[in-house]
Parts: structure tokens; sequence; C-alpha cells
């Protein structure tokens, strides 16, 4: 992403209140697809309000690991922790997990054949049970904090991707969960619609909410994040705080990284 | 004034009208018939077949054809035309089989009850001026030519009006459904749970068998209303259909097991007279409790409140309750006292522990905190039951239940509804009503089986898939003649002595399962045209795999196979007429053994006989794909622009 100094918010960082309780924990996690040892001792330790941006080449594991938080990948070793809830087999933790996480994709995966606003209140009708004029007063709150209310009744595909990108982080937000994961969300927009999205998380980070943020925006980071990682062939290779990991990178693996997102 | 020669600036320039020869009829023409010297002479050339081809059509069709008349002569006066003489004085036969003609009214029912609920469902929030202007379009040539058919003959006919009644009244549905969303949901309920008995009764009757039989009915309503109590979702509320359905058929069977009187105060005298001549005294103390006790309950019920959901929960497992309770007491009481008439049948002693098991059962099925394994099992409770007392005591002797023979005289009743509705064995259908029997039965079962079967050959776990696909590569391996064959004379081999099983309900059940597995792939060629980023959506919203499915994937998956879908259908509509093959007669065969007729010889007759046939075979299937592609434009969201 060649992005990186995007006019996303002014460059002066806010300081975001973190509280001292464990939000997610990961301990000593591997994950392999097959023979193929994709994640390698993890250990990470997520405090609630944090927001953390991981960044690192294509394959190094980032989305993986986010997606072993709620389950959309199974790992085979160590223990995952999330909101005092261990992942295991058991389909109940599963689904308890799943309703306390939030997830933004690349590629939105908005339901093609329900409208906006349908879209929004299919999770809370269905899984938390919420009478349906309650869960539409909801989500229309919802869509009109990130700005788009006035398409409720429109299908997806009629929808512009930042718009799609918005609805599905609004889809998200009407679970009303503790812990938001961004799985690349800006990578499939057209440049000029980054920016609309960006906005969006950042107003979030400022609510508080729990963010793990798999993102090349490295303007985001520096704004918003309070922390970013690098991640490596399977293994966190290095994190600090933005100031500092942007300025004093340790490693010389992430010298070479940043030096190619941020050269050209 | 802007043309496309003025030159403008930069940014300036203004949208201009399309030039007059891309456009209107003279561009169309130009732009696809006569685009090319090639595409030219193929326009002449179709042109002239159809000059050639339609007058001779229409000839044969129309103008020279025979309309009237009784017999083969008639034809010969047109021999090189249509001779519709033939198809009109058996019309009914083509339409009824041998359906007795004093019965006939009970198909025709049947179908208006078919038309009058399902084709509002099909035009679902249709608009209210496209509805009038397609009702126009579509039925006013048609009354046209009802009303001709009404005046034509000698004397005005009854049946074109009934007709337009029908029709008229089919669009005032539509149209009241539009206006209110919720009739659409009641037509369902009554399509889904309703209609299918409606239809069995009106068309089959009551057999003898059936009469003597009716506590089986019974036991096997009771069981239903169990096992949909205990398979009910978590948060059902009284206005979920599934609710809905139970209590409407505890509410049946409390009446049944009530509003019965003959039932049990003959039985209490009997059962009173039976302990003075020192019967199985005990047994007549307990049934006289359970006789009794229903009746307090209900009326302890109506006294109580019930405004809360919880009172109307509990209301609900009482009435089921005491339905069982009131049966089951019924069933010991009768039992008590007819060994004092001399016959003392196992089975008896067999079903009152077995009461006993199920009433107290169903408050665990009820209990919708259990997980769906726990209640799957427990909605199998019955069955088990059933099972149960098969290995004790053999199998049960459902339909000659000669001890029984008494209930044939207390339940006057069901004598009254056989006068109505006299059995009409399944032989004696045949022609179009057969046809839509056999294609409606195997249209409704085969989507839900194929969906489960794609479902379970997608499945994680090995022993589903294995079973699914091990079911579909049979059913798709075998050709529908085997397997009708294969039910006709292999079948009965597998089955007790004794134990028939109607040719008809075989064809049924063959039609079904072969279209299923056909369902099946064509379904899951459909899930597998989902983005794995739809699962994960749904997974991450935390959704079950059901509901995952039934909400997200199932509608996206089947709207992309909907012409698959109905071409299965159209194919499972035309593979009826193999039904033939095992001595039913659908239209195609009651057409053929008309042309058998030393009456109806006659070159042209044969000819017309055909043509009739595959025109009416061609309306239902052309019917079938308009409704496709409607439904395809109807559910397009714009996705893939």
């Amino acid at each position: 992403m060649a992005t990186a100094e995007h006019e996303t918010a002014p460059p002066q960082r806010r300081e975001l209140k973190i509280s001292d309780e464990v939000a997610i924990q990961l301990i000593d996690m591997h994950k392999w697809y097959g023979e193929f040892h994709v994640l390698k001792d993890i250990n990470l330790t997520v405090y609630r309000g944090e927001r953390i941006v991981i960044c690192g080449p294509s394959g190094s594991g980032k989305s993986t690991m986010i997606r072993c938080i709620n389950r959309l990948e199974e790992h085979q070793q160590g223990q995952i922790i999330v909101e005092g809830v261990e992942l295991t087999n058991d389909i109940k933790q599963i689904d308890q997990i799943r309703r306390e996480v939030g997830m933004v994709f690349q590629h939105f995966n908005l339901f093609p054949h329900l409208t906006v606003l349908e879209n929004l209140t299919l999770a809370p009708i269905w899984v938390r049970k919420t009478p349906k004029d309650e869960a539409d007063r909801t989500a229309m709150k919802y869509l009109e904090r990130v700005k788009i209310p006035e398409q409720a009744d429109k299908f997806p595909g009629q929808l512009s991707g930042g718009q799609q990108q918005r609805v599905a982080i609004a889809r998200s937000l009407c679970m009303n969960p503790k812990i938001m994961l961004f799985d690349e969300p800006t990578s499939a927009l057209d440049p000029e619609m980054i920016k609309e999205v960006l906005d969006v998380m950042i107003e979030l980070a400022e609510e508080g909410m729990t963010m793990l943020c798999v993102t090349h925006e490295m303007g985001f980071a520096r704004t918003v994040a309070n922390r970013v990682m690098f991640m490596d062939g399977g293994e966190i290779i290095e994190q600090n705080e933005p100031e500092e990991f942007f300025n004093n990178p340790q490693s010389e693996r992430t010298k070479l990284f940043l030096s190619q997102i941020l050269s050209h | 004034m802007a043309d496309a020669t003025t030159k403008h600036e930069p940014g300036e320039h203004p949208d201009l009208p399309a030039p007059t020869a891309s456009t209107g009829i003279i561009g169309w023409l130009r732009a696809n018939l006569f685009s090319s010297p090639v595409n030219s002479l193929f326009t002449i050339l179709f042109a002239a077949l159809l000059i050639w081809l339609v007058p001779k059509l229409l000839n044969w069709a129309f103008f020279d054809a025979v309309w009237t008349g009784s017999s083969a002569k008639d034809c010969l006066t047109s021999p090189d035309a249509a001779c519709w003489a033939f198809v009109s004085t058996r019309w009914s036969q083509f339409m009824y089989g041998l359906f007795p003609e004093a019965e006939r009214w009970r198909p025709d029912v049947v179908g208006a009850v078919l038309v009058l609920a399902l084709v509002p469902i099909m035009f679902e929030r249709v608009q209210f001026a496209r509805l009038v202007r397609g009702a126009a379009f579509v039925l006013g040539p048609i009354f046209v030519v009802l009303l001709y058919f009404a005046f034509a003959g000698d004397g005005v006919q009854a049946w074109p009006f009934k007709l337009i009644i029908l029709s008229l009244v089919v669009v005032a549905l539509v149209a009241a459904q539009a206006a209110y969303p919720r009739l659409r949901r009641w037509l369902v309920g009554f399509l889904m749970f309703v209609f299918p008995i409606v239809a069995f009764l009106l068309l089959l009757g009551l057999s003898n068998d059936a009469v003597q039989a009716w506590p089986y009915w019974l036991m096997g309503l009771s069981a239903v209303a169990l096992a949909l109590m205990a398979l009910l979702p978590r948060h059902a509320k009284l206005t979920d259909w599934s609710m809905r359905v139970s209590v409407a058929l505890v509410i049946l069977f409390v009446i049944w097991g009530l509003a019965l009187p003959s039932n049990w105060t003959v039985g209490l005298i009997y059962g009173v007279g039976a302990a003075q001549s020192q019967g199985p005294t005990v047994i007549i103390a307990i049934a006289a409790v359970l006789t009794l006790l229903p009746i307090v309950v209900v009326v302890a019920l109506l006294l109580a409140p019930r405004t809360r959901s919880g009172a109307l929960d509990r209301f609900v497992l009482l009435c089921i309750l005491v339905g069982i309770l009131a049966f089951f007491g019924n069933m010991l009481l009768i039992q008590a006292w007819d060994p004092i008439r001399g016959d003392s049948p196992p089975w008896a002693m067999a079903i009152a522990p077995a009461a006993f098991a199920v009433a107290a059962l169903a408050p665990w099925g009820y209990d919708r905190n259990a997980g769906l394994p726990g209640r799957i099992a427990l909605a199998l409770a019955p069955l088990y039951l059933l099972i149960a007392y098969w290995v004790l005591f053999g199998p049960p002797d459902f339909f000659n239940l000669g001890m029984l023979d008494w209930q044939a005289n207390t339940v006057p009743f069901f004598r009254g509804v056989q006068g109505v509705l006299p059995y009409v064995e399944t032989p004696l259908w045949g022609g179009l009503m057969l046809t839509l029997v056999v294609a409606l039965t195997g249209i409704v079962a085969s989507l839900p089986l194929g969906i489960v079967l794609a479902l379970g050959r997608r499945s994680n776990m090995p022993i589903i898939r294995t079973i699914s696909v091990v079911f579909i590569e049979f059913w798709r391996g075998v050709p529908l003649i085997t397997v009708l064959f294969m039910a006709t004379v292999m079948f009965p081999l597998f089955l007790p002595e004794g134990v028939t099983f109607n040719q008809l309900l075989r064809a049924l059940i063959g039609v079904a399962l072969f279209s299923s597995a056909y369902m099946a792939e064509v379904v899951r060629g459909g899930l597998q045209a989902i983005a794995k980023g739809q699962y994960e959506a749904a997974d991450a919203l935390g959704l079950s795999y059901w509901k995952s499915m039934r909400l997200v994937i199932l509608p996206q998956a089947l709207k992309i196979v909907i012409p698959g879908i109905v071409n299965t259908f159209i194919g499972l509509f035309k593979d009826t007429t193999l039904v033939g093959i095992i001595g039913l007669f659908d239209l195609l065969g009651i057409v053929q053994a008309g042309l058998t007729d030393q009456k109806w010889l006659a070159p042209n007759v044969p000819y017309t006989g055909y043509v009739f046939a595959a025109f009416s075979f061609w309306i239902f299937c052309y019917g079938m794909s308009r409704y496709s592609q409607y439904m395809e434009r109807k559910l397009d969201t714009g996705h893939k622009r």
C-alpha cells in the first residue's frame, strides 16, 4: 500500500483510555495448515480499550492470527482466552465468544440477498433474539453513525465499496461486541473510499472499542493505534508504541518492511 | 443547437440524443433482422417458413377440425384435421380417470383450494396496478373464450362460470395479501399443514379400515404433536407456526379424547359393571381416574388466568398431558371391560405403560433448554414405543382390529363422514388428476429432501456425507423405470407377510426419492457457488449452522439454481408418465387407453389424442418455466452489476 500518508486525521495522536482488564490472551499458541507451521508460539495480551495494528508481509500469518480469535480458524496448540472464555471445541463457548467479537472482512462479505437494514438486523434478531422493531432502531442508529442511513433499504450490490464496508462495520456493531477484529478492511477499496472507512474506524477507537486491525494504513496506525505489531513467518517479530515503532524499529526485518512500504 | 459536429470546450460537452437510425422500430429491425446479408437471408427464409406452416397448423387444429361428434364416423368427415370430438367426449375421463362420477366434485374442490391458496403465495407483493393490468391481459381473453363455451352448446353451461368466479377470487386474494402481508403466512401454513390432510381425506375418502383404525390415527396425531412440541425452538412463542400447529393438534386431540363421550361414558358404565362382576378391579380404578382426571384439569385450566406467556406455556403443556391421559385412559378402560366380553388382546397391556412413559416424557420434550439432539431423541419417543411394542408383540395389526369392532357402533360419526366421503381406492384415480398428484407430491417432497441431501454431502461428518453420497449416487444411477418396477415386484418381498403397500404410494415414494437425488446435486451446485466469505460472515456473527444455512446460504444458493430446480421439476412432471409402466393411468396413459376404443378407430384420432396430451403437459411445464423466470427477476438484488 502506497497510501501511507493519508489525510485521514490530524497527525497528532490522541491519548485514549486503556484499562488494565485483559480482553484477549493468546498463550503459546501454534497453528498448522496440514504440515505447514503458520503460527509459531504466539503470545499476546490485549487489554480492554487497546487499538492494535498488525502489519507484516503477506503470508506472515497476521490474518490467520486474528481469525483464530473468533474461531474462523482452529488453533492446534496453546490457549486463546477471549473475555475470560477459553476457545475450545465446545460449540457453546465458540458461540459465546463470537457474540462478543465483531469482525470486518477485506471483501465486506455482506449478504447480497438482504437489504442493508436486513443485513444489520439479521444477527440481532436470530442470535440475540431482539424484537424486530428494536433491532431496526439499533440498526438505524449505527447506520447514522457510519453516515449512510439513507441507504437502509438498498441492496449491498447497489452501494459503493466504501459504503459496503461501512455497512459491514455497522453490521458488526449491531451485535454490540466488546472487541472488533478488522482483517485488511481497506485493501479492497478504491483510494478515494479508504478515508470514509478509516474515519468510521477512528471514531470507533475514540469511543474506547478494543480493536485488532490488520492493515497497511500507516497513517491510521500513527493516529489511532497504541501498539503496532510486526509479524513475519508466523511469529510476532516486534511490537511497540507507534512512535517508537516507526522511528526506531529494532529488528532488521521490520526496518526492511517499513522501508518497503514507506519508500514510494 | 448542439449536434455532434459542433466542437465544445473540454468539460462542456452536452448529452446529445442518439441517432434515430439506432433507436425505434426501424433501428431494431436493422440491428436484429437485417444486420447482414446472411441475417437478412435467414429472416426471409424464416418468414417464408412461417407463412407456409402457420395456415396449415391453423387449418389442422381449428378451421378443418371436427369439434362435435360421438364416434369415429364423425372424425372421418375431415380425416386430415384434428378430431377434438374425441377429446371432448372423453374429457372427464382424461381429467379424472375412473374416479366415480358422483365423487368428482372432490378432486375439483381439492384443485380449487390448491389454486386459491397457492396463487396468492406465488405472486407475493405484486403492486396493485400491475396486478390489475396483468389480470386484465391474461384473464380477459380467457374469460371471452370461457363465455363462448358457456353459451356455445345447447343451453348455458355452468363450468365456465365456476372457472371465472374462481379466477376472480384468486385475483382478489392476491390483491388482499398485497394489502395484508399476514394473509400470506396463513396461506403458507394452510398449504403446508392443512391442505395435505384435506386433500388426502377428500381424494381418498374414508375406508372401512380407516374407520376401524381411528385410534391409531389418534395415536399418530399425538405422536406428531409430541414430536413438534419437543422440537420447538427455544424461544418459540404462541405466534410461531410450529407452536400454532402443535396447539391446533393438541386441541384437536383433546376434542377427540373428550368430546366423543360415547367412548368413555360407555366405557365407564361397562367398567363399573365389570367391577361388580369381579373384573380386573385395579385396572378399572386406574382407568376411571385417568378418564375423569382430564375433565378436572380442563375445567381448572379454563378457570385459571392465562395472560402471561409462561402461563400459556403451562397451558399448552397441560393440554398435551390431558390429551394423552384422556386418550390412553380411554384405551385402558376399553381394554378393561373387553376381557369380560371374552377377548383380551395383549396390546392393551403394552399400551398402558407406554402411555405413562409418553406422558412422563412430555415435560422433558417440552423443555426447550434441552439441546437439539436431546429434543430430537424425545421427538422420536413415540416411535420407540411403537418399536418396543412391535418387538414384544409382533407387528401391530393396524388395519384389522377385530377386537375394536365395537367402535364402529360407538362412533357413528365416522360412518357419517364415510357417507359423505365414500372410499375411492387409488386404482380408480387417473388422468390429469393422477398426473398432478404424482407430480405435486414429487415436487413438494423432492426439494426439501434434496436440500438435506446436498447439505449432507457437504457435511464435515464422514458418516453423514457417506450416507448422502450413497443415496444420491444410487438413485441417480438407476433408471426411473427400474425404480418403479422394483417398487412393484421386489418391494413386497421385503415386507412382512400380509402387509400390503398401496401401488400409488409406492410410485409416489419412488418418484420423490428419485428426483430428490437430482435435486440434491442441483442444490449442491448452488451451495458451491456461494463465496466462502458468506459462510465466514455468518459464523462471525454467531449464527449457528442451521441458521446460517437457512438465512444466509440457502436463500442465495437456491436463487442461483432456480433454473436447475425448475428444470428438475419439469423433468419430474414429464417423468410421471412412466407410472403407466406399473399400471397406473396418468393423463398420457388414459389417452392411450382411449385410443384403443373400437368406437374411435379413425386415422386422425391418435394424432389428436397425442397432441392433446402433449399440449396439456406443455401448458404446465411452460407455466413452471415462466414462473421461474418471474422469480429470477424478482429475486435479483443487483448483486452482479
